[in-house]
C-alpha cells in the first residue's frame, strides 16, 4: 500500500466515524488535522449570498402556472406501443436464429443486457444486440446495431461488430454508436482497440474515434468520463444522428426542412426530460422548433 | 386515515417550499456559481412537483426535489469557471478582534473561496453541502444518486486539495 491509500483510508474511516477512540486520539494529534479544522471552522461560518425572500415563492407560482402539461397521457401510450414492437422484434428475431440471442429495443425503451460472463451492456433505443450463448465461453464476441454501453468484466477478449468497424477489448467500459453512416467509439475506462478498414487505433481512458463513410477516422478527447444511460452525448455527431436519435428516444416525427444535416453537435442531454432535449439542441445549433403531440419542426432562427 | 397531505393542496405546496426552496437552492448554487441560475433550477424543480403532484408522496418529496434537480442541473450543457462566493453568519462575534486579525482573517476567506471555486464540480459539491448546509454524508450520496464510498472519496480529495492550497498560500 503506498502512503496516498493509507491516508485515503485514514481520513474516509475518521469521516464515517469509524476510528477506534485510540486512532482518532493519534489521528488529532497530526498537522494535517489542523489544518483541516482550520479550513473547517472558516467554512463552517459561512452562508451562501442573499437569502431567499417571499419573492421566490410568487415568481415560482408565476411560471408553475404558465406551464402546460402536456407530457403525460402521451407518454403512457407510448411506453405500450414500445414494449410491444420490442416483445415482436424479440420473437420475430429469436424464431429466426436458434443459437443466437438478440436483444432488440423499440423507440423510446432502453435495456440492460447481462452476458453470460456478467459484463452489462445498457442497450439504448432502437438498438439490437445479438450474441452466441453457446460459444461464449470461447468467443466473448457481440454484434451491435444502434448504441450501447458495455461494462466488460476482465478475461478472454471481448470483441463488438458494429457496422464501421471492430472494437476488441480485455475488460473496461466504453460506449459503441453505430448507425447508418456514422459511428463512434468513447473509451470510458481501461483500453480498447478500434479496427476499421484499413485503420487501427488504440483509446485510452476519455478518448474516442468517430467513424464516418469515406472519411479518415477521427479522434477526439472528453472530460466528462461518468456515463448514465440517462443522458446522451455527442461528440461532432452530425444533426442527422441526433434527429433521428431524438427520434427513437423520444418517439417523435422530426422534419428538419432545409436545414443543413451535415452540420455537427457537441453536446448532452437528458434522454428523460424531451423538452429540455430540444431545446439544448435548437439552442445550441442555432435552430428553432415547434412541436405538436409526436411531431416535431425544425428550422433555422 | 382518510385526509392525508396532498402535494397538490397550495398550502402544504407553499410549506414544502419553505421546507426545502433554501436548500435545494444552495445545492445548485454549489454546482454552477451562478445565483441566478441556482435560484431558476430550484423553480423548474418545484414545478416538476407540482405537475406530478398526485404522484409524488409528501414524504418522498425531499429525494424528489433534489434528485430532479441534480437531473436538470446535469441536462445544462458543459459548464463554464464558477466563482463562489460567500457572506458570514451575523453570529460570528470576531467584534473584538484587532484590526490586523480581521484583515488576515478576510484575506484567509478569500483564498479559500478562491481554492473551493477551483475545486471539480463534484467534490466541491460534496464539501459544501457536508460543511454549510450540514448535510449527512448518506443523504448526499442520495442526491446525486452515488454511493456513500463515492461521497467519502470526493469529500477527502476536496479536503486534500483545499489543504494542499492553503498550506501553499500561507508558506511564505
Amino acid at each position: 500500500m503506498t502512503k496516498e491509500s493509507d491516508d485515503s483510508e485514514l481520513v474516509t474511516k475518521w469521516l464515517s466515524n469509524k476510528l477506534s477512540p485510540e486512532e482518532l486520539a493519534e489521528f488529532q494529534k497530526s498537522s494535517r488535522y489542523t489544518e483541516y479544522q482550520k479550513i473547517f471552522n472558516e467554512v463552517e461560518s459561512w452562508i451562501p449570498p442573499t437569502v431567499l425572500t417571499d419573492d421566490g415563492f410568487s415568481e415560482l407560482i408565476k411560471k408553475r402556472d404558465k406551464v402546460k402539461v402536456v407530457q403525460w397521457h402521451q407518454r403512457s401510450s407510448l411506453k405500450i406501443a414500445a414494449s410491444l414492437l420490442v416483445v415482436l422484434s424479440l420473437v420475430l428475431l429469436v424464431f429466426r436464429n436458434d443459437s443466437m440471442t438478440t436483444v432488440a429495443t423499440g423507440i423510446a425503451e432502453s435495456r440492460e443486457v447481462l452476458l453470460p460472463d456478467s459484463s452489462i451492456v445498457y442497450l439504448a433505443s432502437s438498438s439490437i444486440l445479438s450474441y452466441n450463448e453457446e460459444s461464449w465461453n470461447h468467443a466473448r464476441k457481440l454484434d451491435l446495431k444502434g448504441s450501447a454501453f458495455f461494462e466488460v468484466e476482465k478475461g478472454s477478449p471481448f470483441e463488438v461488430t458494429f457496422t464501421q468497424g471492430v472494437v476488441q477489448v480485455l475488460g473496461t467500459s466504453f460506449e459503441v454508436k453505430s448507425f447508418a453512416d456514422y459511428g463512434s467509439v468513447a473509451c470510458y475506462e481501461g483500453e480498447v482497440v478500434v479496427e476499421s478498414g484499413e485503420t487501427k487505433k488504440k483509446l485510452r481512458k476519455g478518448m474516442g474515434v468517430r467513424l464516418e463513410n469515406e472519411k479518415t477516422p477521427e479522434s477526439f478527447e472528453f472530460r466528462n468520463i461518468s456515463w448514465s444511460k440517462d443522458i446522451s452525448r455527442y461528440q461532432s455527431a452530425p444533426l442527422s444522428i441526433v434527429f433521428e436519435r431524438l427520434a427513437a428516444e423520444f418517439d417523435l416525427e422530426i422534419a428538419s426542412g432545409s436545414i443543413d444535416l451535415t452540420r455537427t453537435f457537441t453536446g448532452a442531454y437528458s434522454n428523460m426530460d424531451i423538452v429540455s432535449a430540444l431545446n439544448i439542441v435548437s439552442s445550441s445549433m442555432q435552430l428553432t422548433y415547434k412541436r405538436s403531440n409526436g411531431a416535431v419542426t425544425f428550422v433555422e432562427l | 386515515m382518510k385526509e392525508v397531505d396532498s402535494v397538490c393542496q397550495e398550502k402544504t405546496y407553499h410549506d414544502l417550499y419553505e421546507s426545502y426552496a433554501g436548500r435545494l437552492r444552495n445545492f445548485m448554487y454549489y454546482r454552477c456559481g451562478d445565483l441566478d441560475k441556482a435560484q431558476d433550477l430550484m423553480h423548474e424543480a418545484f414545478v416538476r412537483l407540482w405537475e406530478n403532484c398526485t404522484k409524488v408522496l409528501v414524504d418522498k418529496v425531499k429525494s424528489y426535489l433534489f434528485t430532479t434537480a441534480h437531473r436538470l442541473f446535469l441536462n445544462q450543457i458543459e459548464h463554464e469557471k464558477v466563482v463562489l462566493k460567500f457572506e458570514r453568519r451575523s453570529d460570528d462575534k470576531n467584534e473584538y478582534e484587532s484590526p490586523h486579525f480581521l484583515l488576515e482573517e478576510k484575506e484567509f476567506k478569500g483564498q479559500l473561496e478562491a481554492a473551493i471555486s477551483s475545486l471539480p464540480e463534484g467534490q466541491r459539491t460534496v464539501f459544501l453541502l457536508h460543511k454549510i448546509d450540514k448535510i449527512p454524508f448518506q443523504e448526499i450520496a442520495d442526491m446525486q444518486e452515488i454511493s456513500i464510498s463515492a461521497v467519502h472519496k470526493k469529500m477527502y480529495k476536496a479536503m486534500e486539495k483545499l489543504r494542499g492550497s492553503i498550506l501553499k498560500e500561507t508558506k511564505i
